[in-house]
């Protein structure tokens, strides 16, 4: 689903601070490494050393020879190698895996909890499905490759030096052909996979298009058909299945003959060796059993240098990747607590709840002005002030500031000047975790969690109990349909909730805010039309939800509207008509308008014409 | 199966080439299978002995050479081998690829286009998200299959027969010995694999856990920072990653079993190669150079055995994405029953004893519709929601089919008519319109043949409806004008705007009727009132039917149609129906209430 986040750009150079740092994160299972790096030892030396084994004395002195002295003790010998061999690739698959799963774990764990420290603002500029991609597949893909990558390519690199120093000590001159097709075939190697990798990012990114065309296609094929689109459609669709099956071929082509070009090279080094090892045979320099093995290793050369090269452009992959992770984990939240603010009412993963003051819930906005770091100014010299208690509509158009102020009283953002004061005090002079936990926040489209209903209304309150929930829902009217429900408060309710209606959603969102039980209380109110049957609903229970708290109400429900506090119409940034229901009619304007319209919806909704 | 019968249907136009991929594998194999018994002939050489079990083409050109010239040769040989086995491994490569990226490009566009063909009922009650999962991820993994896994298996399998042949050619006794255990080991990779399907699962379903916690936290972001449980959500996801995890550890647990048991066989089988070839070597059965040759096959035909076996075990998931395509693909679409004509639309409709019932539905829809509208006459449709409107015009281009009643088209079964055909005729915009991500100018114009922006008449023709749709003022302030991309990828747009651009998009080309599905519903009413009006100067012979519920726009028709129920209850004009009692009457009655309070200003509510 988030391929399309999924670019590697690969011209990055070498990021040595980085790769220090993702060393240095192995630390911790620094145990397991020094288990994998002995297996991987172990094992190259056991395939080796077998091959030299078999061919030097099984070949050389049993088959070639006459005597059969020391055949048991040989069988012995490489049935004890064998079992080695089966204890050690066990300990070797299990290490590789293990520092794969810490890494994946550490990498993944941090970021996540790194995200859950970022403000509010963070998350306006990424989106989430670029966040999910930073958080899950960057983080497997780095330490995958960094697990198993490393230490294929640690095993290789094991293998050739193990090889060479064995046909150096035995035959220089022949071994000479090996130190001539080695170095060449690795060169090959590591520029063409280069080249393997360019296109299969480019295949990648064509698959991305072919994807993101279905999902368009899917969700418009309505559309389309009203339209009489099918043909025209199909046509775009094909030409861009067509680029991608273009590109698959082309990169199939560049891939096989990289690995046709190396595997000729290899032949090359086997028959090189055939001549001149036959050539030293015939002039008595060398045994044949000596020549046998050294074939079977130049045979043997060809898989490491192929994982050596694929792993060096491997590991570009995984720079690329962890930059990003290690980007998102070193940026630092916007806002923040002052040092003497966390001192006294401590941090989110350490808050000091006993030095927290209880909140009565007074509000004031003293010369408040607002903008996001790009753009215009969004409010300009705000003055509010609010008793405890009191509800508060807004009223206004979209993009009018409704969102903004209350995003400023939750301090999702801060003023860029002026000062929000709860209960006389500058909340900057109080901590953000203080405030939330008296502060709660009903939003539009409520967003439930995957789990039972319970834990979803448990969530206002983690320390509530079984009974707080129900006494919850009942207050949010959700009491009735729950019980309706096979498992009542045990329902999963889906994934993001999706199991249940949109008004049932709301209920819960509702009854999550009671057992919150906030002093302060922001409610975005939906707009969807919801049958009258919930609507009347709902409306009772938001009438249980603002009961004794300060509340601000972005409000499209007149019933809400009219029975608040206050109503404040909101135009530009602007409060430009502020009052009681009826002094606003008398205005004649804005608000009037809003309210007639919405008078005659209310009706024609009632009689379900909408 | 599942698999066979995709690839079946979609090899077409690729068969040949499939042949030629099949042959140029067996050559491949066969070439590769003369490396090992180059090697022996070395030995051979050294030997001087000159039986070898190549052939005897090949085997003939080293009679009477030297023993350097024959060296010479055989190295020549290796690597004359290995260059046209490298090019035919190339060849099959590509071939390999073409075929399967044939295959898919085949499946993927067929998919595609069968997608847009289904019926509308069908598509109104598919789950969007699993279309698109089975549209990218199954397809993918059954072309993965087409592509990688068999490909590899057939392989495997070609390389398993021709090493079998050749060691049953240097020593038919020793090759049995030595092949006994290949479909023991093939046998228990598929049973281990099959054994172990659960855990493949297990941990697919416990990261997909995993990926649905981060998602929905980080969805809910809001939420969580507003209830300040930051903590608590840790935890949670901790805890997944846990399971996780611990569902990684279980299947690595079975995988590192799996290879070092591998492993151990392959070197016990080397092990049992040399052994019985002492044996034979001394009893005189077998010669050196031929039993190096046994001892290299030996060792490389296990790898492929093991290979074959794992993909054989984990096929049931290809099979599984396979049949889940299929399910899609083997739907009929609704121009299964497709009419012929293409008769000149002029507008008159007329329903005959129309009834509707939904496939699930025991209850019909829409009941015993008979109605006459004349071309040229506005019709306005108003009722309660879920009463049939939408129904009832969904009907005139045949999105849906009428269970039973006729609706003629100018006399016309509008059945017998060619449904594509029909469509172009009837303009229909829907409620929740979708736009594509493309320029607005592209929206627009989309049921054109070309989208030129320079091209002066396109352009004019596009901003001329965008006039008349009241939504150039809006679209002349986005900085791109025209130009600015929306969808889903593009400017987020009000609803209004939305409906508006889709408006001008079915206005772009001329329809002899014209179908308002509630779309005048995101515009303020003002703007509704500037739209018909913009339409109706514009006025060409058209018959237009609008589902609305606002008055206003209702009392400028020439008929109201009230339906309830999927009953036609009330036809007349405005000023018939507001003096019957009943639901129109009731309308008229809420919507006029702050009519006559505006001219009434002292009236507070």
């Amino acid at each position: 689903m988030y391929e399309e986040f999924d670019d590697y750009d690969l011209s990055s150079k070498l990021n040595l601070k980085l790769w220090k740092k993702i060393i240095k994160s192995l630390t911790p299972y620094k145990k397991i490494v020094i288990w994998g790096l002995i297996a991987v030892a172990v094992l190259t030396f056991i395939e080796t050393y077998f091959v030299k084994l078999i061919s030097e004395y099984g070949f050389g002195k049993f088959i070639n020879g006459e005597s059969m002295d020391g055949f048991s003790s040989f069988i012995v010998l490489m049935v004890a190698m064998i079992i080695f061999e089966v204890i050690f690739v066990k300990i070797y698959v299990f290490s590789a895996a293990k520092i794969e799963m810490y890494l994946y774990r550490q990498l993944t764990g941090n970021c996540f909890a790194h995200l859950q420290e970022l403000s509010y603002s963070f998350f306006d500029k990424y989106s989430v499905g670029w966040l999910i991609s930073r958080t899950t597949n960057d983080t497997s893909r780095v330490s995958e490759i960094i697990s198993w990558g490393l230490v294929d390519a640690i095993s290789c690199v094991f293998k050739l030096v193990f090889i060479l120093v064995i046909m150096i000590v035995t035959n220089a001159r022949l071994s000479l052909i090996m130190i001539i097709v080695v170095p060449t075939i690795l060169t090959i190697g590591i520029f063409f996979r280069r080249i393997v990798m360019k296109y299969s990012w480019k295949v990648r990114k064509a698959h991305s298009q072919v994807s993101s065309a279905l999902n368009e296609g899917i969700s418009g094929a309505k559309t389309s058909k009203s339209l009489v689109l099918e043909e025209k459609n199909l046509s775009a669709f094909s030409k861009i299945v067509d680029r991608y099956k273009r590109f698959s071929i082309k990169a199939a082509f560049i891939n096989s003959s990289y690995y046709q070009i190396l595997a000729v090279l290899a032949a090359a080094g086997i028959a090189a060796m055939a001549y001149f090892g036959g050539i030293e045979v015939v002039s008595g320099r060398l045994d044949y059993a000596i020549l046998f093995m050294f074939v079977s290793y130049t045979m043997m050369f060809f898989d490491p240098v192929l994982t050596v090269s694929r792993v060096s452009n491997e590991m570009k992959m995984a720079q690329v990747a962890a930059e990003r992770v290690y980007n998102i984990i070193a940026i630092e939240p916007e806002l923040i607590d002052s040092e003497e603010v966390i001192q006294k009412y401590g941090d989110y993963t350490n808050p000091k709840k006993e030095n927290w003051e209880k909140i009565k819930g007074e509000i004031e906005f003293k010369n408040v002005s607002f903008k996001y770091s790009t753009g215009p100014t969004i409010l300009k010299n705000f003055n509010l002030n609010v008793k405890p208690g009191m509800s508060v509509a807004l009223v206004g158009e979209t993009g009018a500031g409704k969102s903004t102020i209350v995003n400023l009283l939750s301090r999702f953002y801060e003023p860029t000047d002026g000062q929000i004061l709860i209960d006389g005090v500058d909340y900057k002079k109080r901590s953000i975790g203080w405030l939330h936990a008296n502060l709660g926040y009903v939003m539009q489209t409520p967003h439930l969690f995957s789990g039972t209903i319970k834990e979803n209304i448990r969530f206002g309150n983690l320390e509530a109990t079984d009974e707080q929930v129900v006494a919850a829902a009942k207050a949010a009217n959700a009491h009735e349909f729950i019980g309706l429900l096979e498992k009542g408060y045990d329902t999963e309710v889906g994934e993001s909730g999706n199991r249940l209606s949109q008004g049932q959603k709301q209920l819960i969102s509702f009854a999550r805010a009671i057992i919150a039980d906030p002093s302060i209380l922001i409610l975005d109110e939906a707009t969807s039309s919801i049958d009258t049957q919930t609507e009347y609903v709902i409306q009772k229970a938001i009438g249980n939800l603002l009961k004794g708290r300060t509340s601000f109400i972005i409000a499209h429900r007149l019933s809400t509207i009219t029975n608040s506090d206050l109503i404040l119409v909101i135009q530009n940034g602007q409060i430009t008509e502020m009052g009681k229901h009826e002094e606003l009619m008398q205005l004649n304007g804005y608000y009037y308008r809003l309210y007639t319209n919405q008078f005659v919806e209310d009706r024609l909704k009632e009689i379900n014409i909408i | 199966m599942e698999i066979y019968k995709i690839f079946k249907r979609y090899i077409k136009g690729n068969l040949l080439k499939l042949l030629l991929v099949i042959l140029s594998l067996v050559f491949l194999n066969y070439l590769r299978s003369l490396i090992p018994l180059f090697v022996g002939k070395v030995f051979a050489i050294l030997n001087e002995n000159s039986e070898s079990t190549l052939p005897n083409v090949i085997n003939n050109i080293f009679v009477g050479k030297n023993l350097v010239t024959q060296l010479l040769l055989v190295a020549v040989c290796i690597v004359g081998t290995a260059l046209i086995r490298d090019i035919t491994n190339l060849s099959a490569d590509i071939g390999i690829a073409e075929v399967s990226e044939g295959v898919g490009y085949n499946l993927q566009t067929d998919f595609y286009n069968h997608v847009q063909e289904l019926p509308y009922s069908y598509l109104n009650h598919a789950q969007t998200g699993d279309l698109i999962q089975r549209s990218i991820s199954d397809i993918t993994r059954v072309k993965r299959f087409i592509g990688q896994i068999l490909p590899a298996c057939f392989n495997a399998l070609l390389q398993i027969v021709i090493y079998s042949y050749q060691m049953l050619l240097i020593n038919s006794r020793l090759g049995i010995y030595l092949l006994i255990p290949i479909p023991l080991i093939f046998l228990g990779a598929v049973i281990y694999f099959r054994k172990n399907a659960y855990i493949f699962t297990n941990i697919e379903e416990s990261e997909g856990a995993l990926t649905t916690d981060v998602q929905e936290n980080l969805t809910g972001i809001r939420v969580v920072k507003a209830f300040a449980n930051e903590k608590y959500e840790i935890n949670k996801f901790n805890k997944a990653m846990d399971k996780f995890i611990s569902s990684w550890h279980a299947l690595m647990n079975k995988m590192s079993s799996y290879y070092s048991i591998m492993d151990g066989i392959s070197y016990l089988l080397m092990l049992t190669a040399f052994v019985l070839s002492v044996y034979f070597v001394k009893s005189g059965a077998l010669k050196f150079d031929e039993a190096t040759s046994m001892f290299l096959y030996v060792e490389s035909i296990i790898w492929p055995t093991r290979i074959l076996g794992r993909q054989i075990g984990e096929m049931n998931r290809s099979k599984i994405a396979g049949s889940r395509i299929l399910e899609i693909v083997d739907e009929p679409t609704e121009f299964a029953n497709d009419g012929k004509l293409k008769p000149k639309i002029k507008g008159n409709i007329k329903f005959e004893d129309v009834f509707f019932t939904f496939k699930d539905g025991s209850t019909p829809t829409i009941r015993n519709i008979n109605l006459d509208i004349n071309h040229g006459e506005t019709i306005a449709l108003i009722g309660k929601t879920g009463s049939g409107k939408s129904t009832l015009v969904s009907m005139l281009n045949r999105m849906l089919d009428c269970t039973s009643g006729k609706i003629l088209l100018d006399g016309i079964d509008i059945k017998e008519i060619n449904k594509k055909y029909l469509r172009k005729n009837v303009g229909i915009v829907l409620q929740e319109p979708f736009l594509f991500s493309k320029t607005i100018a592209e929206n627009i114009g989309i049921v054109l043949n070309k989208i030129d922006a320079n091209d002066l008449e396109t352009s004019s023709r596009i901003k001329s409806v965008a006039r008349v749709a009241a939504v150039s003022n809006d679209i002349e302030r986005f900085e791109e004008g025209y130009n600015t991309i929306v969808g889903e990828r593009g400017v987020t747009l009000s609803g209004g705007q939305k409906q508006r651009i889709a408006i001008a998009r079915t206005l772009v080309e001329y329809k002899p009727i014209l179908i308002f599905d509630d779309s005048l519903s995101a515009v303020d009413s003002e703007t509704d009132i500037k739209i018909r009006s913009a339409l109706k100067t514009k006025e060409e012979d058209r018959t237009t039917i609008i589902i609305t519920h606002r008055i206003s726009t209702a009392m400028e028709a020439d008929r109201i149609i009230v339906m309830e129920d999927g009953e036609i209850t009330e036809v007349g004009t405005h000023d018939d129906l507001i003096k019957k009692p009943g639901l129109y009457q009731e309308i008229w009655n809420i919507q006029n209430h702050f009519v006559s309070s505006d001219s009434n200003e002292s009236e507070g509510k």
